[in-house]
This record gives C-alpha cells, sequence and structure tokens, in this order.
C-alpha cells in the first residue's frame, strides 16, 4: 500500500488526503489495487467542462458515507437520513472535483454533484475513459476515487 | 453578529453554520442566492454573508454582483466559500465586490482567521 507513481495519481492522493484529513480528521490510506466496491455504496460525481473534459467520481461504502455525513452534520450517523448523507457525499466529490482541478488547463469549470445508489454510473459521457482511479482506506473502509477523460 | 450561509449544500450549510455558532453568531441559512436575496430584503440585513459559489438558480457570482447593485448594501460584508480555484476567477469575484473568499476544504481557525483580518469576529 504505497502512495502511487504518476504525477497526476500522486496528486490526487495528495489532495484525497488533505481533504479527509481537514475535514473529517481521518486518514486516507492508499488501497492498492483499488478494491472493487460492493453494490452498498454511493457512487457521486462532478463532470468538468472547458479547457479540458471529463469527470471524476467518488464510490464510497453506505457505512462510511454515512460516517463522514455525521461528521459533516455533527450528528449522530445513524440519526441521518438518506437525503442528508447523499448530500454529504456530493459535497465531498464537489470538493474533491474543485481540487482537481486545479491540475487542469484553465479555464475548467465544475457541473453540480450527481449521487446516486447501488453503483449505478451517474457518468454518461458514453466515451469516457478513465484516466486514473485510485483506492483508499479510511475507518477502516475502502473508497475509490476514478477521473474519467471525455470529448466534450 | 448575524451571519447568513449561503450553499446548495445541506451539509456544508452545517459545518459553516456549527463553526460559527460555535463562537455565538447567529445563523441563518439559505439553498442559492436567489433565497439569500430574498432574505436581505428585510429591514435589519445581516453583518456578514458567506456565499458559496457553484449552485442552482443564482450563483455566488450573480450574488455578489447583485448585493453590489443595492446602495443599502453596499457595505455588507460578502465573503465567498467555494471549490474555485483559478486566480482569475478568484480576481473576478473580488472585482465584483466579494470582500475575500476561503477555499475548500478549510478548517475552523482558517475561517475565522480569514473573518478576523477583515474586523469581523463572529461572537460580537
Amino acid at each position: 500500500m504505497t502512495p502511487p507513481d504518476r504525477p497526476l495519481d500522486r496528486a490526487l492522493h495528495e489532495s484525497v488526503t488533505t481533504i479527509w484529513a481537514t475535514m473529517f480528521d481521518l486518514e486516507a490510506r492508499p488501497f492498492v489495487p483499488p478494491p472493487t466496491l460492493t453494490p452498498s455504496r454511493l457512487t457521486a460525481c462532478v463532470q468538468i467542462s472547458g479547457a479540458w473534459h471529463g469527470a471524476l467520481t467518488l464510490d464510497c461504502p453506505d457505512d462510511l458515507a454515512r460516517r463522514i455525513a455525521g461528521i459533516m452534520f455533527s450528528m449522530p450517523a445513524e440519526e441521518l437520513d438518506g437525503e442528508l448523507v447523499r448530500d454529504a457525499v456530493g459535497e465531498l466529490t464537489n470538493i474533491l472535483g474543485g481540487n482537481f482541478k486545479t491540475l487542469l488547463p484553465e479555464p475548467c469549470s465544475l457541473s453540480l454533484p450527481a449521487v446516486t445508489a447501488g453503483g449505478d454510473s451517474v457518468f454518461r459521457g458514453a466515451e469516457a475513459r478513465p484516466v486514473g482511479r485510485l483506492g483508499f482506506v479510511a475507518a477502516d473502509r475502502p473508497f475509490v476515487v476514478t477521473v474519467l477523460e471525455g470529448p466534450p | 453578529m448575524n451571519v447568513l450561509v449561503i450553499d446548495d449544500s445541506r451539509a456544508m450549510r452545517a459545518i459553516l453554520g456549527n463553526i460559527l455558532r460555535r463562537v455565538g453568531a447567529t445563523v441563518v441559512e439559505a439553498p442559492h442566492g436567489v433565497d439569500g436575496l430574498r432574505q436581505l430584503d428585510g429591514p435589519t440585513p445581516p453583518d456578514l454573508v458567506l456565499v458559496d459559489w457553484n449552485m442552482p438558480e443564482m450563483d455566488g457570482l450573480e450574488f455578489v454582483r447583485a448585493v453590489r447593485a443595492q446602495p443599502r448594501l453596499d457595505a455588507l460584508p460578502l465573503v465567498m466559500v467555494t471549490t474555485e480555484t483559478e486566480l482569475s476567477r478568484m480576481a473576478e469575484a473580488l472585482a465584483s465586490g466579494a470582500d475575500e473568499y476561503v477555499m475548500k476544504p478549510f478548517t475552523a481557525d482558517a475561517l475565522l482567521q480569514k473573518l478576523g483580518a477583515l474586523g469581523l469576529t463572529p461572537a460580537c
């Protein structure tokens, strides 16, 4: 479980670990190779358009999503309804996307985040191709961040 | 101090609200710029507005421009709290009337330091 080699992966890794430490006081460690997650998860996506086109997605198991939502709302995780958990994961993905955007040529803009349950894809760019996929583990639960590059 | 927090994410409104309430501020919320403007229509505007950039209905930059178009709100402190990282966009926000910006993610200390640098102490 070593940090990634490629510059894009390194930058993404640094971004993810910083965000998780800052927002949740949780250590996000590399999980290599990226795990295959069960369907009991949320998938959130922000699309990026402008000088670069693509998307960033976050796949997060339900229990980890609920835990980070509890931190964001300062509420016991079991008291949160599904809408609040989806909102929290969407906002986290928005922040990940915003930080990822610093690696891209300007100008680029982010879409509002979209969140689905059960592993359904939320990025419909048919010709998009994955250019980065990183696995992490935080609070003993795995999660995956994927970068897709697609045509405008 | 009365603070209006405008963000389409309930989670981010909760984070900001909890930080500000812990230091004594009274916080009201709006999910987008249109609702934020509506809340500024009252006779007593808040002492500070924290506004996200990327929102439905009316985004943060449009909100800032709409506020600055109203002379009675000319001195209302506006701080953008945003994932926007392009310096040219930040310069555009400041030129449009934002007083400061805070990049997400942020710590409570970093947010309060930014507000302090503007002479804003939420406990007042």
